[in-house]
């Protein structure tokens, strides 16, 4: 790694050379950590988001989004938590007679199958896609909550009013990448085309994202 | 910070664990508290944001850590894995912000206070023009020191795929130094 025939070893020698000095951080940071109530994991917090300012990540069952782009009610109807007491599964009830599946958010979280989303095209339309992972791009669909009434943990029978944020990219896709341009300005997102089995359809991602273009 | 002893007092590598004994949380904090903290202060280049990040990373290695299992993949591959996507997110959310900046106010020149601070700044932006997929490669194996075996087992990509994403990157950079992109 710091091979000196390497030219990329040697340009990025001057911040190589720099080294964390962690002063009292390191100890500090643990015992903040260690204070932590374990059984109160991230993916809990998240999830009682919902009843705060960001709501949980929908994994299953949209059928597409477009049923989301309106306000819509949530009624909770079970909550289903592992071992440490920590929250798995959410069903919830929409005022519309679905029920969807929310599933905590954690950092290294894997779809449990891909999910349909209709993306904005770049330049007018609308591309379809599948959502196999997205970790920090937020394509799959995120919901605010409207009323503030129902704060604090989440529990069977409590009630959301929430609306879907607007999609933060709009898509162009062609043969080689799909290009999520962001509504609000600032650096597009090229995300290149993965190899796939012969026939099926193409994917495109990294490590934090992955989609396959249903129709565009 | 000293790694923890094993049953014969030698270190236990942070991904080495006795099978069937549940990963130590301190254990794991001690090992790669330093190595991980490396890797952001250098790919971040920022004291504020190297110790959010860590405190990003080392809350999720906090809370999920019961639920960690080798499956392959050791501990320290694991960890890497959360700090790279911790700076990744920390870098596109810096980039918005500065775009949200220069149309708010026109761009400042940089002061020549710091030129060793300047040198590594503009080293951070000439890889940040990297495609993202050529960042990782190289910001995880220079910066973060770790072997090309290692890249590859924190990208789950097979090891030819980071060497040739290394080349790539060379000759990327290759043509942005050749432009002048840094001085």
């Amino acid at each position: 790694m710091t091979d000196e025939s390497d030219p990329l070893a040697r340009l990025l020698r001057p911040l190589v050379s720099a080294t964390w000095q962690p002063g009292d951080h390191a100890e500090r940071l643990l015992r903040e950590l260690e204070a932590v109530r374990p059984a109160r994991s991230r993916r809990a917090l998240l999830l009682a988001a919902l009843a705060g300012a960001l709501a949980a990540t929908l994994i299953a069952a949209t059928g597409g989004a477009r049923f989301l782009q309106r306000l819509f009610g949530l009624e909770v109807v079970d909550v289903e938590r592992d071992a440490h007491g920590n929250i798995d599964r959410i069903t919830v009830h929409t005022d519309d007679a679905r029920t969807l599946e929310l599933k905590p958010w954690t950092d290294d979280y894997e779809l449990e199958r891909p999910v349909p989303v209709t993306l904005p095209r770049h330049g007018g339309g609308e591309v379809r896609v599948r959502v196999l992972r997205d970790r920090d791009l937020h394509v799959l669909p995120r919901f605010v909550q409207e009323n503030a009434s129902a704060a604090g943990e989440v529990t069977t029978g409590a009630k959301y009013t929430v609306r879907e944020v607007p999609c933060p990219w709009t898509a162009a896709v062609t043969r080689q990448a799909v290009t999520l341009h962001p509504v609000a300005g600032g650096e597009k997102v090229v995300l290149s085309r993965v190899e796939t089995v012969a026939g099926a359809p193409a994917r495109y991602g990294n490590e934090s994202t992955l989609l396959e273009v249903v129709d565009s | 910070m000293n790694c923890p002893a094993n049953k014969d007092g030698e270190p236990a590598p942070a991904g080495l664990r006795l099978v069937g004994e549940p990963p130590d949380f301190r254990s794991v904090y001690e090992a790669l508290y330093q190595p991980v903290a490396n890797y952001l202060f250098r790919r971040l280049g920022d004291r504020h944001d190297t110790e959010d990040s860590l405190h990003d990373v080392f809350l999720a290695v906090y809370r999920t850590l019961h639920r960690f299992e080798d499956r392959g993949v050791p501990l320290r591959h694991w960890v890497f894995r959360i700090a790279n996507r911790a700076a990744s997110r920390r870098l596109r959310r810096r980039q918005r912000v500065r775009a949200m900046q220069q149309q708010l106010a026109p761009a400042t020149p940089a002061g020549a206070a710091d030129l060793g601070a300047a040198e590594a700044d503009s080293l951070r932006a000439l890889l940040a023009a990297l495609p993202r997929d050529l960042q990782d490669a190289v910001a995880l194996h220079y910066l973060g020191e770790l072997p090309i075996g290692e890249v590859a087992e924190v990208l789950r990509l097979p090891p030819g795929t980071v060497k040739s994403r290394l080349f790539r990157a060379r000759d990327l950079l290759r043509a942005h130094l050749a432009r002048g992109d840094v001085t």
